[in-house]
């Protein structure tokens, strides 16, 4: 058996072959070539694709040049949603690399929020992060830290320094060994089929008689549309960070395991591939 | 200085007052008259200062079928977007709860200025973006001015998040308190 551990390695170090192309409305002053990139899952588009804005700029006219954006199969990609959350809900079925358009024009303000620098990235991760504390310690592990510790998260995640972001992540991990978990899980579920953004709730990892809760039973009791009856067919996939946990694995282990640096599981649920 | 000149200067003092009174910042607090297409209540916008708590309906909504402020009962239904039948599927809340309207409370921070009326019930739906517009337009500030809402007086949720989702996960006493500031209070 592996040490749980290397889970979180495995995690951190996700990778996403993605092959980004420039939209075909986009006036370029000669060809634009595919750009291929492999995306971090744990991180935010945004944050890594400066380069593929540097590609694609460098083919356009300073004039046609506005916010870029991205957008899979008709739909625009939250920048401010975790990468690996993107791909899970919206193209694990289909094949590598992930194409991936890229827009200068037409920003579709209605879908996406504007991300006019790298302190907009920040001051939305370090409020999820505020917010996943918030529901596992009543803030008050974050708030204990040092305005220097706040950094050095952000700056474990731009640089995707494993160790870095660990050494101060850990103490979020945390909780007292009297109780078997977190005030609450800190989670979310989305699903393609809804308009609506996500499902959370205030879910505890362990139940009223100390038995620890599963995600199972967080989709019983959150989402039960999503679990399918044992006897019946297999409809859907739960999904996080491109795997399908058993639905009997503990919750409290999946929140210290397999959660976003955000400290969000952002569980995807999504039809079953037919093939 | 004759009689008529007297009367003139005194006509000029009650104009004066009569100026003062309708610039004063207490009536920019108040909902009023322009404003009254974001609401939907049963009482007149001026007399819906003096109210603790008022019906908070946002333009995208405000087409939908008006109702009587205060009290959310289960009764007072409101239309919905379709999609709001799945905000929460199968919980131990009673039927219909989901479609029931939240209390917020929402406070200004430093000098951001006060609203009288403070709180409001909200559709659940409504994302913090909403929230923000309403504010920012229920007190005249630019459309670039910037304003950021804080819930636990800690986290900035994100504009597209919902209410009713904040309500569920930090409300309290039967209310989610939200605080307003015009730069950045918290972290």
């Amino acid at each position: 058996m592996t040490d749980d551990k290397d889970v979180l390695r495995d995690v951190w170090f996700g990778r996403i072959p993605t092959c980004f192309t420039l939209y075909q409305d986009e006036i370029t002053e000669r060809e634009a070539e595919p750009y291929y990139l492999l995306l971090p899952r744990v991180s935010y588009l945004t944050l890594v694709t400066d380069k593929v804005k540097k590609h694609f700029q460098k083919v356009m006219r300073q004039e046609d040049i506005s916010e870029i954006w991205f957008e899979y199969e008709g739909t625009p990609l939250k920048w401010h949603y975790p990468i690996g959350l993107l791909f899970d809900l919206l193209a694990s079925s289909s094949a590598l690399p992930w194409n991936i358009t890229v827009h200068f024009k037409s920003f579709p303000e209605k879908d996406l929020l504007h991300c006019p620098s790298k302190d907009a990235i920040e001051a939305h991760f370090m409020s999820c992060m505020k917010e996943a504390d918030a529901l596992k310690h009543k803030s008050q592990v974050i708030n204990e830290m040092q305005k220097k510790d706040h950094k050095q998260l952000w700056m474990g995640l731009q640089n995707d320094r494993f160790d870095q972001f660990w050494a101060i992540n850990r103490k979020l991990m945390e909780y007292p060994a009297e109780e078997n978990g977190f005030r609450y899980i800190p989670f979310r579920i989305y699903q393609t089929t809804t308009e609506r953004p996500f499902i959370q709730k205030l879910f505890r990892p362990v139940a009223a008689d100390g038995q620890l809760h599963t995600l199972g039973d967080l989709l019983k009791e959150v989402c039960p549309s999503a679990v399918d009856p044992e006897d019946g067919e297999k409809k859907n996939q739960v999904m996080i960070h491109g795997i399908e946990p058993m639905l009997e694995t503990p919750l409290q282990w999946l929140s210290e395991h397999l959660s976003y640096p955000d400290n969000f599981l952002h569980i995807s649920i999504i039809p079953q591939p037919t093939d | 200085m004759t009689s008529r000149e007297h009367q003139v200067s005194l006509w000029n003092c009650v104009l004066l007052l009569w100026r003062l009174l309708c610039d004063a910042p207490w009536r920019k607090a108040r909902p009023l008259h322009a404003l009254g297409r974001y609401f939907r209540s049963g009482v007149s916008p001026s007399k819906m200062a003096e109210e603790p708590q008022s019906v908070l309906q946002l333009p995208p909504s405000s087409a939908a079928g008006g109702e009587g402020l205060t009290e959310v009962s289960p009764e007072t239904t409101t239309p919905e977007p379709p999609s709001s039948a799945a905000v929460s599927p199968g919980t131990e809340e009673p039927a219909g709860d989901t479609k029931k309207k939240i209390d917020i409370l929402l406070k200004a921070v430093g000098d951001t200025p006060i609203m009288k009326t403070k709180k409001w019930a909200v559709e659940r739906t409504r994302t913090i973006q909403g929230l923000i517009d309403f504010i920012k337009k229920f007190l005249k500030l630019m459309a670039s001015e910037q304003l950021f809402i804080y819930v636990n007086q800690s986290f900035a949720p994100s504009p597209d998040q919902e209410v009713g989702t904040l309500y569920e996960c930090f409300g309290s006493d039967g209310k989610l308190v939200l605080h307003y500031c015009k730069s950045q209070a918290w972290g």
